[in-house]
């Protein structure tokens, strides 16, 4: 099984580039900035840990 | 002579020195911090136990001469005798009511159907690879709970959630800073969140370029033990900065605070 890494990392890599680039230009706040890559640290913290912590106990106890 | 005074008087103290009420004072005479500190040393001594007990060497299912492949995920066969390691008792007396267990497992085990037999196949070569990186145990330097995926979930668990009632009973009680307080977590979480990160970009690239070595055993184990510390210690930071995290959705969703009412002019819903 052979997995993504480049290509999956772009879309972030990306939008923080965005993201920062419009605070930079004061079109959006920085708080805002802040907070929208927060909750999508948020998010894939969730998803990710969440799900791997479930496995986790999955095969912990059988 | 002398020696034998010496030795009376050190007896005398020490009989002294033992009586509960001198005791009482002394540790009266104690300052909080160092009481509180005293008890949280002993944490790691508790964790270890619970490590001791949930590492153990007999199965934790109670099964005897578990047969190939094995009734749980916990299958292991160092000695390749077709019998779970883990099951295998040394009494003889256990010995009698291993034949009739076995027994037993055997006849479910054939009554299983094909499903069976076609896994069996799949883990003959899996056991191929897996006897072949189990010949050289000492390179599986990070493997501390022993056996296979024995992961220490709990203990772990546990050491870090008690670690963070005492820092919070002792940033309570003033006797530690807020910024020490919040400095060890982060630290901690910096650790969790790097360790899982980096184990997961490596195990991530050896398993695209199909590398197998003896370190990919412990660099599984070290990611998943790093994981563990990487979501409870985020459990903890999200605790820690609950009022910024309230914050996000404030900002995000437009929702106005009461303290934005009081000063509109501040800057709310970065964590610091």
């Amino acid at each position: 099984m052979v997995y993504d890494m480049i290509l999956p990392a772009l879309p972030f890599i990306g939008g923080y580039l965005f993201t920062y680039s419009l605070c930079r230009m004061d079109l959006i706040k920085k708080a805002l900035h802040v907070n929208i890559w927060n909750f999508i640290i948020g998010a894939a913290f969730l998803i990710s840990g969440g799900a791997g912590f479930i496995l986790l106990l999955f095969m912990e106890f059988g | 002579m002398m020696g034998v005074l010496t030795h009376k008087l050190s007896g005398d103290n020490l009989k002294s020195a033992l009586k509960i009420e001198n005791i009482k004072s002394t540790l009266e005479k104690i300052p909080l911090k160092e009481k509180l500190l005293l008890a949280a040393s002993t944490i790691p001594f508790i964790a270890a136990s619970t490590m001791s007990t949930s590492c153990a060497t007999s199965c934790p299912y109670g099964m005897v001469n578990d047969p190939f492949p094995g009734q749980c995920s916990r299958y292991i066969d160092l000695d390749g005798d077709g019998m779970c390691d883990l099951s295998q008792l040394t009494t003889s007396a256990a010995q009698t009511t291993e034949t009739t267990t076995a027994t037993d497992n055997a006849s479910t085990t054939t009554s299983g159907g094909h499903g069976n037999g076609s896994n069996a196949e799949v883990q003959d070569s899996v056991d191929a690879n897996a006897t072949s990186v189990q010949d050289s145990p000492s390179m599986d330097s990070g493997n501390l709970g022993g056996d296979g995926d024995n992961y220490l979930v709990l203990p772990i668990s546990m050491l870090i959630i008690g670690g963070y009632l005492v820092t919070h009973f002792l940033f309570k009680k003033g006797i530690l800073k807020r910024n020490k307080h919040r400095r060890i977590w982060n630290l901690l979480l910096t650790t969790g969140y790097l360790g899982s990160g980096g184990t997961g970009i490596i195990l991530a690239v050896i398993i695209n370029m199909g590398i197998r070595t003896a370190l990919n055993p412990s660099l599984t184990f070290w990611h998943v033990e790093l994981s563990i510390l990487m979501v409870v210690g985020t459990l903890i930071h999200l605790h820690i900065y609950r009022k910024p995290f309230r914050n996000i959705f404030r900002v995000l969703l437009g929702f106005k605070s009461n303290s934005r009412r009081r000063n509109p002019h501040s800057v709310k819903g970065t964590s610091k």
